[in-house]
């Protein structure tokens, strides 16, 4: 693609341990278009979050990542320090599952979103202070400038996580990456939050990667969806593609495993048997073990992630059997 | 048979009081909660975070003490039943966190065979361990898995035991709180299931404590919404789901994203404004009126009791018609 904002190629992410090395992330490849809202979708283990702390130069101090990371024609993995520095204040922002421990507690609010002006923007303090109540106001904190020499602990978690939005698109970055951000919101603070993200999505351009394991969010906000599953891509669709005809043994599964309010009622949930991988396999579909129609084939070869003629382009799975069925 | 009997159950923590020479004050976090449950029954519990969920969990098995009201276990008064320890055999509970509820340092057999100490001490240390072993393959964990301790253990499994450990004085109702929310999509399924086998074979009943509804929607027969410590609506399940009669009902339900990109997305712009109160300060209208879209001010000075306003379904609204 050469419209995309970014491209990752082969993505690899290793962590050394005491008992070896783990691959957490195990040749991931993926695009994003300017504007476009990607959901990465995944168990425990899966390697979701490790992609965008990969990205964002965030891996733990035993973690390694190889590959190329494409960013608007920069590799991000290749950059200096500086230079990734630079990228993250302006172009790229993250926000995380957990408002509180990535605010400053002893900071007042308005500052901690000021202070990313006055450092990348080079705006003077009165200036990124009023441009902070702006931001606060537009993700609809009430009463803005008394709010915004508040501290955290005074906000409640759906409020806080509202000002993790506003910090991560004061920059008006290109791509904003969101680690399970609603995950530990009740589900009416989770649908205001999810609104303000779609609406910033679409009034400012700015493209989304939003990882989580709720394939309900991923329903409400995401044009295209990559499932994840031993750090490995088993499947790529558009979003209506993938929850009308998902074509991996996995996909189906995890669709067939939640509860829902609006189908008929079954007197079982579908379940996927065994417990969710940790890292990559060495040989074959690292799904294999729990799959429920797997071949001889499936535990020592690993399946390409193949396009699927159906359903038009951007449709792909990795499974030796999609494809091959009628 | 009934097993459960709940009247009018009222629950307060001690807080401390407004000025500095006040004492200690009872801050209600549970009001008037009413229901029966019955053998080889599910009650679903739904509510947000502060709803008094989990209050209302430990009340009904007297781990917390309640402050008003009463629960009858059996058609007895239970803070009547002498030696209750011991009863407690026969009620038990699961948590939210299934490995923190599991002490790192004893094995599995031991951790699931513990409460037999208390329920049956005449038991020799042979037949505890047989019966623990028994509990571990209620829940599908092999023979093996005995002398395991719980940081070999996923998610997954580690609930597991906390149900084995439940099972093991065999109990007639298992008080779960919010037990599958920790848990991955198809490890959630797994227990849920899980759970309903062993009602189905055991004639077990239920009280299923969860902040998500379509998790309720599977499991329950019956369905209880709470909101900042109040019932707001109450009803059997198919009737609920159907047709949720109270706002606050109609806005969670709204709320919960289902795997469903066409309804989702159809959905955007459609979040409630504003945040709960604080229960630290109630409102002294209905709970929900600071963000319910329909409240006028009657909502905001008057609470609205809890009503039959249609056959076997109830109702906190001063917007609902009677039968």
């Amino acid at each position: 693609m050469t419209d995309s904002l970014l491209s990752i190629k082969d993505l690899r992410v290793r962590f050394r341990l005491p008992q070896g090395e783990a691959l957490a992330v195990d040749g991931v490849s993926l695009d994003v278009a300017p504007g476009e809202v990607l959901g990465i979708v995944g168990e425990s283990g899966s390697g979701k979050s490790q992609i965008l702390y990969a990205m964002m130069g965030l891996l733990a101090a035993n973690g390694r990542a190889e590959g190329e990371v494409l960013f608007q024609g920069q590799d991000l993995l290749a950059l200096a320090p500086r230079a990734l520095d630079h990228v993250r204040g302006q172009a790229l922002s993250m926000i995380f599952q957990d408002p509180m421990t990535s605010l400053n507690p002893y900071m007042r609010v308005g500052d901690q979103l000021a202070e990313g002006l006055i450092v990348h923007k080079g705006m003077g303090k009165a200036e990124a202070r009023a441009e902070a109540v702006r931001m606060l106001d537009r993700v609809r904190i009430p009463d803005a400038a008394a709010r915004a020499r508040r501290f955290p602990h005074e906000f409640s978690g759906g409020m806080r996580q509202r000002v993790m939005i506003a910090m991560a698109l004061l920059a008006r970055p290109r791509l904003l990456l969101a680690d399970e951000p609603t995950t530990a919101l009740d589900v009416t603070i989770q649908a205001q939050v999810l609104d303000l993200m779609a609406e910033l999505a679409r009034e400012t351009g700015t493209a989304i990667i939003l990882v989580t394991h709720d394939l309900g969010v991923v329903a409400r906000l995401c044009d295209r969806v990559v499932v994840l599953y031993g750090g490995r891509v088993m499947e790529k669709a558009p979003a209506e593609v993938l929850f009308d005809a998902p074509a991996h043994p996995y996909t189906r599964g995890l669709l067939a495993a939640m509860p829902r309010l609006e189908t008929a009622l079954t007197p079982r949930l579908g379940t996927i048997p065994g417990t969710p991988r940790s890292g990559g396999a060495a040989r074959g579909c690292p799904f294999v073990d729990r799959c429920e129609v797997r071949l001889p084939i499936c535990a020592t070869e690993r399946p390409a992630l193949r396009a699927l003629g159906t359903f038009g382009p951007g449709r792909r799975s990795a499974c030796h059997l999609t494809g091959a069925a009628p | 048979m009934t097993l459960l009997e709940v009247r009018n159950l009222g629950v307060g923590y001690k807080v401390a009081g407004a000025g500095v020479f006040s004492g200690p004050r009872l801050l209600p976090i549970v009001h008037d909660v009413s229901f029966t449950l019955e053998a080889g029954r599910t009650l679903g519990v739904v509510g947000e975070s502060g709803c008094g969920k989990s209050t209302l969990a430990r009340a009904l098995l007297r781990l917390i003490e309640p402050s008003g009201g009463e629960v009858l276990w059996q058609g007895q008064d239970m803070a009547a039943i002498p030696d209750l320890r011991r009863r407690r055999s026969e009620m038990q509970i699961i948590f939210q966190d299934p490995v923190a509820a599991l002490d790192p340092r004893m094995t599995l057999a031991r951790i699931v065979s513990r409460p037999l100490a208390t329920f049956e001490p005449g038991l020799s240390r042979a037949e505890a361990k047989a019966r623990a072993v028994e509990a571990l393959e209620q829940v599908g964990l092999s023979v093996d898995f005995a002398d395991r301790y719980p940081h070999e253990l996923s998610g997954g499994q580690a609930q597991r035991v906390g149900i084995a450990r439940a099972l093991v004085g065999r109990p007639k109702l298992i008080i779960c709180d919010e037990p599958v929310s920790a848990l991955d999509v198809s490890i959630q399924a797994q227990v849920i299931n899980l759970l309903m086998d062993l009602q189905e074979r055991m004639g077990l009943a239920l009280v299923f404590i969860s902040h998500n509804l379509a998790v309720v929607r599977h499991i329950s027969h019956e369905v209880m919404v709470m909101c900042l410590g109040r019932v707001v609506e109450q009803a059997p399940r198919s009737e609920f789901y159907a047709r949720p009669l109270h706002p606050y009902s109609q806005a969670l339900m709204q709320a919960v994203p289902e795997p469903d990109p066409r309804r989702e997305k159809g959905r955007v712009g459609t979040a409630l404004a504003g945040e709960l109160p604080s229960v630290l300060s109630p409102p002294p209208g209905c709970v929900f009126a600071s963000r319910c879209p329909k409240a006028v001010d009657l909502c905001r000075r008057t609470r609205p009791e809890l009503r039959e306003v249609a056959p076997g379904r109830l109702a906190a609204c001063h917007f609902l018609e009677g039968p």
